[in-house]
């Protein structure tokens, strides 16, 4: 009987001090902690001033559009006049075309031997390469001008390929405003010229690995010129009527039997202009605008934030890039200089097999995630600077861990050519955006 | 919560039987309860009390009732708040009342020094913290223990007991504990906070626990 007591005590030591226990435990209150810096947001929006363009026109100078020439069969001399009597009085007319000129813009270097390259499209649907000269024009500098106050644009040019060429490696100079490549009959070396004596339906712009004799099917530049205005033969005795004059000159001589007088005439044909972005759709000889071409216009928009050293872009609904190209996002600094973020990736998912999958190919693979329809639905670039160790995190931006963003002005998601070294930023920018003051 | 209660002191009424004061056991019981990780629940101390009929010298059979205030462990429930142009993740935690009870079953080989063996089957009931559930908000299901442990005996009516059971809830879902608003749940940064794969099915936590056991008609 004695027992129960001590045994009783014992429970209800072992009752308090459990109770005792339970009751000093700490995390009772709800707790609402911070995890890792604040982001500071902003929001990226289409640019798309600086996309891979240009035009296409031809240029026409028809020599002796007009060549009057009189022989003289005798002179009648007076006291105070000389009249010249005329057997003869022959005219005639012929045109030469001179040049057809494709301008491409904002090309970015390509690696290894990859080349842009001009390709005209017959009504036949025949495509052959444009064989000519290149020339690079290049924004030398701007200046004040010393008595007006005026910016004064410079430019300057050079031919990067000669006469028989007709390829171009692209340029990552920032001062390298567009290219030419300039088709000329009386240049040696350019007996493939598919503008000369035969009608051409569009030119395009490809991406080729070397000069090729076909084109690949990275068409990503065109120019639709048409049945009506798309054709011209240099033995057209009379001037077209689809075309306009750009200038008149006359050149005379006076021979001892005759005058001679040759009025040449430079003209453009119409029909021609701005090149048109996106993915050729192939031969359409009834439309100017043909439904089997994709253009692409940037399109979308996203909301961005630095948080510590890590960059951070959601984009949402982003139109395909072209066939051969990618999305890549740089950050800018006030010198124009880039530091790459990262390429596009889809957005992050619980799923794993399709959270932040590499968006490279969206060009041309309808299979990886968020693509409906010509867009990117959700993507995604981030990355975070080398050595910070972020969760979760490439940890491969170039900048520092500390004060990662000082210095660095804006956001630009880009078109790169997936034959492109990424040395840089500024061209094919479609999507731009301000980094808020908190962070530069 | 109330029917399984019932249900769970009937059971054990029905297999005690006509009771007598030196076949009854009671003790209270203090330990450590280390959930599943992906519960999102953090190991916590566990009270509990044991009443058991012993049937013979080797098995009994009773029932148990156990509390806990465990936290909510926030890497399991991020939250995103933007103000203006600034976005801020936060990790969200919040106490829990666990609340455990059932009928069970025990075996044991007798002795002053003996091994046993313990089952039971019951119900759990949940309860969120009012302020972070916005109101009394409670999640229940069913609940199993399975595990054994030594029996010392420290008089005629009294032993202690070492024991480790394995506490198993079935139909656990973690989404249910979240204080997080689905508006506010991370979509910018939603992997600041590693990212934890939802978790719903069995869950099997690990309890060890010490029991002073009391035998008021002063053991058999």
């Amino acid at each position: 009987m004695t027992r129960r007591p001590q045994s009783g005590r014992m429970a209800l030591f072992a009752v308090l001090v459990s109770g005792a226990f339970l009751a000093c435990q700490s995390s009772l209150t709800e707790v609402t902690e911070a995890v890792g810096p604040r982001s500071f947001d902003f929001a990226v929006g289409p640019a798309g001033s600086v996309l891979p363009g240009g035009a296409a026109y031809r240029e026409l100078v028809r020599t002796l559009v007009q060549r009057h020439q009189v022989t003289y069969e005798g002179v009648l001399v007076t006291s105070d006049t000389v009249v010249l009597l005329a057997s003869t009085n022959t005219q005639d007319t012929t045109a030469t075309d001179s040049a057809t000129t494709v301008m491409v813009g904002s090309l970015r270097h390509l690696s290894g031997n990859g080349v842009y390259q001009v390709w005209a499209q017959a009504p036949d649907g025949t495509i052959s390469p444009v064989v000519g000269r290149v020339t690079e024009y290049t924004h030398v500098f701007d200046q004040l001008d010393p008595i007006t106050g005026d910016s004064v644009f410079v430019a300057d040019s050079s031919d990067v390929a000669a006469s028989g060429g007709g390829t171009y490696a692209g340029s990552d100079d920032p001062l390298v405003d567009s290219v030419a490549f300039r088709i000329i009959p009386a240049d040696p070396g350019n007996t493939v010229n598919p503008f000369v004596n035969t009608q051409v339906n569009a030119v395009l712009v490809t991406i080729e690995s070397a000069q090729a004799t076909t084109p690949s099917n990275v068409r990503f530049a065109w120019r639709r010129l048409g049945i009506a205005t798309g054709g011209s033969t240099s033995s057209d005795a009379v001037l077209r009527a689809d075309t306009v004059l750009l200038a008149t000159f006359t050149v005379g001589s006076v021979r001892t039997d005759s005058i001679e007088v040759t009025r040449y005439a430079r003209r453009r044909l119409t029909g021609t202009g701005a090149l048109t972005f996106g993915n050729y759709g192939g031969l359409d000889i009834v439309n100017a605008a043909s439904p089997n071409d994709y253009i692409f216009a940037p399109r979308g928009a996203g909301l961005a934030g630095a948080r510590g050293p890590e960059m951070s872009v959601d984009m949402e609904e982003l139109a395909r890039p072209p066939v051969g190209f990618y999305y890549a996002g740089y950050i800018v600094d006030a010198d124009g200089k880039g530091v790459l973020v990262d390429t596009l990736r889809s957005a992050w998912s619980a799923d794993p097999t399709v959270s932040r999958v590499s968006m490279y190919d969206a060009d041309v693979n309808d299979l990886l995630p968020d693509i409906v329809a010509g867009e990117i639905r959700h993507s995604q670039i981030r990355n975070c600077a080398a050595g910070s160790g972020q969760n979760s995190c490439q940890n491969t931006m170039a900048l520092p861990a500390d004060n990662t963003f000082t210095g660095y002005v804006n956001f630009q998601l880009k078109l790169e050519p997936k034959g492109g070294v990424a040395l840089g930023p500024n061209k094919s920018v479609t999507h731009l955006g301000p980094l808020p003051k908190a962070v530069k | 919560m109330y029917r399984r209660l019932v249900v769970a002191i009937g059971l054990a009424a029905l297999v005690a039987g006509p009771l007598a004061a030196q076949d009854f056991e009671i003790g209270p019981r203090l330990g450590y309860v280390k959930w599943k990780d992906a519960t999102g629940i953090k190991g916590a101390a566990m009270l509990g009390v044991d009443a058991i009929y012993r049937l013979n010298s080797h098995l009994g059979v009773g029932v148990r009732f156990d509390v806990a205030r465990p936290g909510t462990d926030g890497k399991y429930f991020p939250a995103q708040m933007s103000f203006n142009d600034t976005t801020m993740i936060f990790a969200v935690s919040q106490p829990l009342t666990v609340i455990q009870y059932g009928a069970q079953a025990v075996v044991e080989t007798g002795g002053a020094f003996s091994l046993f063996a313990k089952g039971g089957a019951g119900a759990r009931t949940i309860i969120l913290d009012p302020q972070a559930a916005h109101g009394r908000v409670n999640v229940s299901d069913w609940a199993f223990q399975a595990g054994g442990g030594i029996s010392l005996r420290a008089g005629s009516g009294t032993s202690v007991k070492l024991e480790v059971q394995d506490l198993i809830y079935t139909n656990f879902r973690r989404a249910d504990l979240s204080p997080v608003e689905p508006r506010f749940e991370p979509t910018r940064f939603p992997d600041v906070v590693p990212y934890q794969p939802a978790f719903d099915g069995t869950a099997h936590n690990i309890y060890a626990a010490i029991s002073f056991i009391f035998t008021p008609g002063g053991g058999r």
